[in-house]
């Protein structure tokens, strides 16, 4: 490895490069006291310098050949990336639909940013992600646990008591037609258990939004199972009185980094709920866009808008690396997120002839939006 | 710094709900109003959301088995009066005044000239304030030998000595209403600009004994005791109700941070359960233009006063309820419009005031409307009973009109634990009741006329 690349200060580096050292290699048998003889440092830069030379197996084994992977350490290659893509598991939103745009379903390491406006189903969907990811692995889930931020106080208990029966009784439903259940499986599958694996944080200001997603790592230590963080919503802490829109456009590109490096190191999947906005456009017409800003929207992997046409929400990917474009409509029902149902225009309580016709006209609308693909609302 | 602590679902426990005071609207919305979040109440002018507050103000104090509380309310109101006369009167309803009650109890006095029609089952709730023993803001110590005398429970409940049973009318307590009167009297009334609503009624309590004796013909003995005693109990509900007057967001704001959160931490024996803000609209329509700076203001200080409220409201265990008004949609198809469910009321489309930012602030939104007469389905011919309240009546034929009533409806808009769904409900003088409809073909706009003989269908 090139001593370039070490993180040393200048002066220190360029001591080094004047004693010779240009690579790693030439620096690994020696002591401490020899490099500062050498080099002319002192004890503990000399100790220092010697801990950050990475000692691997491979590049003690050619001398002076400098092998391709222990110049980027760390480093996976393509190949190794696409099997780990094949065959990892994603959490299923238990709508069908939904897991198709999304391909499967939410996918760990990547951070998901879920925006819509109040009432489409943000929570709900959530909520509905940190039971389905505990869905065991003899079944074809994830098994793991999920640990919920809660800024907004949307998080009821009643109502994730509703979904993790019906979703129990889904899943025992589904398993036992195939096979006999075994005792497990019969323990997994409990609501207590699913309740005990869901962890409920509560924070109320910015300052302890901050505090917690610093000390994730820590949680995650202490609770090593968990394979989702939900954080719902990532918002509602930053839209206060901040005087400073510049510090707090930091504030959120630290707090997007460390998501994305929590994401990466603990292998789990990151969602997080983010609000609405308007912002005018130059012909007066305002549209929709998520909240906190432009900067913001680097900091997520993907980003999945929800919204209304008229009865019928929808949701549709706006952003990702490697998911197309796509909508797709679903419904929430007392078991939780469900795919989309037939609505007859009597449904509705609100009836009138005026809304009728309204609704006949958006519905047009949608249509047209969902064979292009691309919502008249949204960028 | 490490911030709070992750705790397993498990754990916790389902959030109490503060109930609304009849039956149907509670099992529409689930239990109540729950604590820890914040409802909001969106309608038109003269829709019953001031209406349906004071019943909140009421309802918390009732205890948790009669899906109360067992709390006090603070009520923090920023459009003109407090309605303190119309409290005092549900109140008196709620303590089973002469027209809220029928027959079951044998010990009853029977109230003439009230036609009952089929067969009437009215759920008595009646529940009292709550002897403070402790050192209250202002309220004298009862002895324990002076709260024997009185000849009360504990939990303040009157017994019916006679049938032995709880919650049966209080005729039989005839003895001890001097007393109960004279306590009253004592209670001392103001602390620091919070008054109880008990003290604007100042004058109104001496009048209202002479009033009610206008309705029934009972005995005149037992029936001017009887209203006493529910006046009393009906003050003493009122001074469970802690109100304040605020004219601005930043003097709002002012009192979150101090008053009311000593309000909050004061270790009462009936502690603040409930908070309901009426309205949040006047305080932000009236400061604000509409550039743009002054909209990110205002949404910045939506946001403040949001994470306050959700704040206290977790920490406390409270229920929070705040009113906004509604704005008309002016162009139907405008493309901004398309954000929000479309709200109809009294045959126009609206959408609640304050914008976007301030719906992300609420969890709970709770629509009131009024759809006119004229569209009522009126052509329906409805059998069956109607569930009025706690009433069971059985509703007659009526092809006809509702007599000039709107039907009113109570929709969630969205909410954390409920579907979407609406619910009639009615507003007489004892307030908002759900109305639920048994029988073969309920439609959803059937206007209810119970036929009674007792001229008790006012409007708010």
């Amino acid at each position: 490895m090139e001593v370039a690349l070490l993180p040393l200060p200048t002066s220190l580096r360029a001591k080094l490069f004047a004693a010779g050292h240009f690579t790693t290699t030439t620096l690994l048998f020696l002591t401490p006291l020899e490099l500062a003889r050498e080099a002319q440092l002192s004890n503990e830069e000399a100790l220092s310098v010697l801990k950050l030379v990475p000692r691997s197996s491979s590049s003690s084994s050619s001398d002076g050949i400098i092998s391709a992977s222990s110049a980027l350490d760390g480093a996976k290659t393509a190949w190794d990336l696409l099997e780990y893509e094949k065959n990892r598991k994603k959490i299923v939103t238990s709508c069908a639909e939904l897991d198709m745009i999304l391909e499967g379903g939410f996918c760990p390491k990547e951070v998901t940013e879920i925006c819509g406006v109040p009432g489409v189903g943000k929570t709900q969907l959530g909520m509905q992600l940190a039971i389905n990811v505990q869905i065991p692995v003899k079944l074809g889930g994830v098994g793991g646990h999920a640990i919920y931020i809660d800024t907004e106080g949307s998080f009821m208990l009643e109502r994730a008591l509703q979904m993790t029966k019906a979703s129990i009784d889904e899943l025992v439903l589904a398993s036992s037609l195939s096979s006999p259940m075994d005792d497990d499986l019969i323990q997994q599958l409990d609501i207590d258990t699913y309740l005990s694996h869901i962890y409920l944080v509560r924070v109320h200001d910015p300052t302890e939004q901050l505090a917690v997603i610093n000390n994730l790592p820590n949680l995650l230590k202490e609770h090593n199972q968990v394979k989702l963080i939900v954080i719902d919503s990532i918002t509602f802490n930053f839209r206060q009185d901040f005087e400073d829109m510049a510090g707090r456009t930091r504030l959120l590109a630290e707090m997007g980094q460390k998501l994305a490096k929590i994401a990466e190191e603990h292998d789990l999947a990151i969602v997080l709920t983010n609000q609405v906005t308007m912002k005018p456009s130059n012909n007066e017409i305002s549209r929709i866009v998520p909240a906190l800003g432009e900067s913001w929207s680097h900091a997520c992997t993907n980003r999945v808008m929800m919204y209304w046409i008229d009865t019928q929400r929808y949701a549709h990917v706006v952003k990702s690396p490697s998911l197309q474009a796509a909508t797709a409509a679903y419904d929430i029902d007392e078991c939780g997120i469900c795919s989309a149902k037939n609505k007859s225009n009597n449904k509705s309580n609100n009836n009138d002839n005026k809304s009728n016709n309204k609704r006949l006209k958006l519905d047009e609308e949608a249509a047209a939006a969902d064979s292009n693909n691309n919502p008249a609302h949204f960028y | 710094m490490r911030g709070p602590g992750a705790v397993a679902v498990s754990q916790l426990r389902v959030q109490q709900k503060c109930g609304l005071g009849c039956p149907v609207l509670n099992a529409f919305l689930s239990g109540g109003i729950p604590c820890g979040t914040v409802t909001e109440l969106v309608g038109e002018c003269g829709s019953g959301k001031t209406l349906l507050s004071l019943q909140l103000l009421l309802s918390v104090q009732a205890p948790v088995m009669r899906g109360g509380l067992q709390g006090r309310a603070l009520c923090i109101y920023t459009e003109g009066r407090f309605p303190s006369r119309r409290l005092f009167e549900l109140a008196t309803f709620a303590c089973g005044h002469a027209d809220g009650l029928t027959t079951t109890c044998k010990s009853q006095t029977n109230v003439e000239g009230e036609s009952v029609i089929g067969k009437v089952l009215v759920e008595k709730r009646i529940w009292n304030g709550e002897h403070e023993r402790g050192n209250v803001l202002g309220d004298r110590v009862l002895s324990r030998r002076e709260n024997d005398q009185i000849g009360r429970r504990p939990e303040g409940f009157p017994v019916d000595r006679a049938a032995g049973k709880e919650n049966c009318f209080f005729g039989a307590d005839g003895g001890n209403n001097r007393r109960v009167k004279r306590d009253c009297d004592r209670y001392s009334e103001e602390n620091d600009g919070y008054f109880c609503g008990k003290r604007r009624l100042g004058g109104d309590t001496q009048r209202l004994p002479a009033q009610a004796a206008g309705r029934g013909s009972q005995p005149d003995g037992v029936a001017a005791k009887e209203r006493l005693h529910c006046c009393l109990n009906a003050r003493r509900l009122c001074e469970k109700v802690l109100v304040k007057e605020v004219q601005t967001i930043d003097e709002l704001l002012h009192l979150l941070s101090n008053e009311i959160l000593q309000l909050l931490r004061h270790r009462f024996l009936t502690p603040v359960k409930l908070i309901v803000i009426d309205s949040v609209a006047a305080l932000f329509r009236a400061d604000f233009d509409t550039n743009k700076t002054d909209l990110t203001k205002r949404a910045s200080l939506f946001f403040r006063l949001s994470a306050k409220l959700k704040q206290y409201a977790q920490q406390f265990n409270i229920a929070i309820v705040v009113t906004n008004q509604v704005t008309d949609c002016f162009d139907e198809v405008q493309s901004d419009q398309e954000y929000m469910e479309h709200l109809m009321t009294s045959g126009r489309f609206v959408r609640p005031a304050l914008g976007l930012s301030w719906s992300h602030c609420v969890n709970t939104r709770l629509f009131l409307s009024r759809i006119p007469q004229q569209d009522c389905s009126m052509l329906h011919k409805f059998q069956g009973h109607v569930r009025h309240g706690s009433e069971f009546v059985e509703h007659c034929n009526s092809g006809g009109g509702g007599e000039g009533l709107d039907g009113r409806r109570m929709q969630v808009v969205f909410a954390p634990n409920l579907p979407q769904d609406s619910c009639a409900f009615t507003v007489t003088r004892r307030g908002m009741q759900g109305v639920q409809l048994f029988g073969a073909g309920g439609m959803s706009f059937c206007s209810v006329t119970s036929h009674n003989s007792i001229p008790q269908n006012h409007d708010t």
